[in-house]
């Protein structure tokens, strides 16, 4: 197992009373694998998500990554090395170029990634369907899709094992949603394992 | 893209933000960097001017404080005199470096000439002056005058503490006026002391009695201060002269040898009148000036707290100090009216910079909540906006150093000069021996300067950038410990 979550609880407190989104919520996943999570609006999914991806913290109960408590590992640690996330809203930094945005998380991480971030950086744009001259474009500059894409390559760049994305395509029409879908299956094929 | 190539982003992607955040703190700036330079500039004015005015203090009577008392009170008044247990009491204090106390007369001599100088428009000073030699007596053996500068022993020696306390027959003369007379050290001259009579109707004196005194020369001195200053200033220069000649004829002896001769003219006195003779076997009558050197100039003002209680009723303690108080009123305006101003400006740079930085921030929010969600570290992200804020602040410190320093000059100016027309009148000013007088408004005025000087320097960024600092941080450290999921989801 990769991931896995163990007898999550979360909750908003409604008054005196506990509103709970997930309650001894628990659910695995496997190395290499590609999942989707269904839900009405306002079920929990992105709850979920946040606490998979230690945006957050359930009030009880833990998340493992590699056997390990991510906890334990430290979220810091853990956003750093050992997940890509991928917003709704993509969340790239608007006075940044797609290219810096890549760049970002690559002088974050402690991963082994190779020395040439800004080739790396490029290549993995151009892989996902951004050429270079729109690489160089400040992000607000770019349409919904190319952001998200930008914000997939963004996830993609610290090499980790495991990307999870919310509602990635929501944003998208259908031609866009299915392009994207094709990225995260064609990403598939080099073992990361993707929630959606 | 570390956390300090994007602060450099943040800079100069966002110029418009950075300029804002740089005019607030240079205008700010300016205020806060001209308060404290006015305030360096009064503060400086203070210690320079009170260095010149020097660590001297006498007491004396309050006489501003008897010309305000009515008639009654007047009548009802006793004086006490000033004893010289009290003068010695003070002396004793902590504060005081040396003191002394003296009598002062005047006498004539046949057998010396005084010393004389031609004045320009052949006007000859002490001419037919009968009494020329003027008495000053010492309790303080190696005489409080060459320790202070007025005058340099040339030759011979000071007194020994024997010849004070016996009132020993010996004598520090000046130079010239021993050279005038072909006197040197170890020669003995004889001054007259003699009783006048002054007859009101026809204004003639006439003298009652006369005695001879003989003083062995000891030493011999030369007059210093002032020496330098002749050339320059041509019109006081006959004003220096006869100072200069007043001091050329001043002659050195213990104390007792002028209270002898003073009760002694108390006794030719007293024959005449028994009103006087009654008085003599009351009191005596010794009438002693102190004058007190202090270690240092702020020693002035403990000092006068602690003789105040001692002093009997109406004495007061004069010192240089006094007259600074009294010229430095446009001083005291500038260094009030700065202080607010400082007080003001550090406030309203936090308030201010505080608001502006928290509206440079809820901006920037998203983009913090997207480092954490990155994993960078907290410090990191708080690293990064401040080295953005910091180096705009600091540019803007640096712009408003200077400009608020000319402005600070300018205002200051205007402000002294508006001041000045309000000066007060010196009348009724009374000299004391020792107490320099000759200091004006203008003197204080000249001896402000707004200046950079590297305390000031180093104050003014330590304010400003403390104070940008503070209301950066504080804003900034709410946001990164909320978790990511609250900034961006
Ligand atoms: N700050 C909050 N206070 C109270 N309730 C909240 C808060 N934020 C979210 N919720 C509630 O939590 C529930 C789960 O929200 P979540 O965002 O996880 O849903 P979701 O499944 O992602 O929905 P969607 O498909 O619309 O994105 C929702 O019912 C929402 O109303
Ligand atoms: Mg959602």
């Amino acid at each position: 197992m990769i991931l896995e979550a163990k007898d999550l609880n979360y909750y908003y407190q409604d008054g005196e009373q506990r509103r709970y989104i997930l309650k001894d919520t628990s659910i695995s996943f496997e190395k290499g694998k590609f999942y989707t999570i269904l839900g009405q609006s306002g079920s929990g999914k992105t709850t979920l998500l946040s606490l998979l991806s230690a945006l957050d913290s359930p009030h009880s109960g833990e998340v493992l990554f590699n056997e390990e408590n991510i906890k334990k590992i430290g979220y810091e640690k853990y956003r750093r090395n050992n997940v890509g996330i991928i917003f709704q809203s993509y969340n790239l930094i608007p006075t940044f170029t797609a290219i810096e945005n890549v760049l970002v998380p690559m002088s974050i991480t402690e991963n082994e990634i190779p020395d040439d971030t800004k080739t790396v950086a490029y290549n993995l744009l151009d892989y996902i369907g951004i050429v270079k001259n729109k690489a160089d474009r400040l992000v607000n500059q770019l349409s919904g899709g190319e952001q998200q894409r930008v914000a997939i390559a963004r996830a993609l760049a610290t090499n980790v094992e495991l990307i999870l994305a919310d509602e990635p395509t929501g944003n998208l029409d259908e031609e866009m949603e299915q392009e994207i879908i094709d990225i995260f299956k064609k990403l598939m094929s080099m073992g990361n394992v993707s929630l959606w | 893209m570390n956390f300090m190539k994007r602060a450099f982003l943040g800079i100069t992607r966002k110029k418009g933000k950075s300029l804002i955040l740089l005019a607030v703190i240079f205008i700010l700036g300016n205020l806060i960097s001209g308060a404290i330079a006015i305030q360096q500039a009064t503060g400086n004015v203070e210690t320079t001017i009170k260095e010149r005015l020097g660590t001297a203090a006498t007491v004396d009577m309050d006489y501003k404080a008897w010309e305000s008392m009515s008639e009654e009170e007047l009548e009802t008044l006793e004086m006490e005199e000033l004893g010289v247990d009290l003068i010695k009491q003070i002396g004793e204090l902590p504060y005081v470096k040396y003191y002394d106390y003296s009598m002062t007369t005047w006498m004539g001599s046949e057998s010396i000439e005084p010393y004389q100088e031609e004045l320009e428009e052949d006007v000859m000073y002490g001419d037919e002056d009968n009494i020329p030699f003027s008495l000053k007596g010492i309790n303080y053996a190696p005489v409080i005058d060459f320790e202070e500068g007025k005058g340099e022993l040339a030759d011979g020696r000071v007194f020994t503490e024997e010849e004070i306390k016996n009132g020993t027959s010996v004598a520090i003369i000046s130079q010239k006026l021993a050279e005038q007379n072909n006197l040197e050290v170890g020669d003995t001259f004889t001054l007259l002391s003699a009783v006048y009579d002054y007859s009101e109707e026809t204004g003639e004196e006439t003298v009652l009695d006369s005695r001879d005194i003989v003083l062995e020369v000891i030493g011999l001195f030369d007059p210093q201060s002032g020496k330098e200053e002749t050339e320059s200033k041509e019109e006081d220069s006959d004003m220096f002269l006869m100072e200069d000649i007043d001091y050329q004829n001043t002659v050195y002896v213990p104390n007792a040898i002028i209270s002898a001769e003073e009760q002694y003219y108390w006794e030719v006195y007293a024959e005449d009148d028994p009103e006087i003779a009654e008085m003599l076997e009351e009191e005596s009558m010794e009438y002693y000036t102190p004058i007190y050197y202090l270690n240092n100039p702020e020693d002035i003002e403990p000092f006068e707290e602690e003789v105040a209680p001692l002093l009997p009723e109406l004495y007061t303690v004069i010192s240089a100090s006094d007259q600074y108080d009294d010229i430095s009123g446009p001083m005291e305006s500038m260094s009030t009216l700065s202080k607010y101003v400082l007080l003001v400006a550090v406030i309203a740079t936090v308030l201010i910079t505080g608001l502006v930085v928290l509206l440079f921030l809820r901006d920037r929010k998203r983009e913090l909540g997207i480092y954490l969600s990155l994993g960078e570290k907290r410090g990191k992200v708080v690293g990064q906006i401040l080295i953005e804020v910091i180096v705009v602040a600091f540019v803007g410190i640096t712009l408003s150093l200077f400009t608020g320093n000319l402005l600070a000059g300018q205002v200051s100016d205007t402000m002294m000069k508006a001041d000045d027309t309000q000066e007060e009148s010196y009348e009724g000013v009374i000299y004391y021996e020792g107490i320099e007088t000759n200091l004006t408004a203008e003197d204080v005025i000249d001896s402000y300067e707004v200046s950079l000087n590297s305390s000031y320097v180093l104050g003014f960024y330590g304010i400003g950038l403390l104070t940008i600092l503070i209301s950066t941080i504080i804003p900034l450290i709410y946001i990164v410990r909320l978790n990511p999921k609250k900034i961006l989801m």
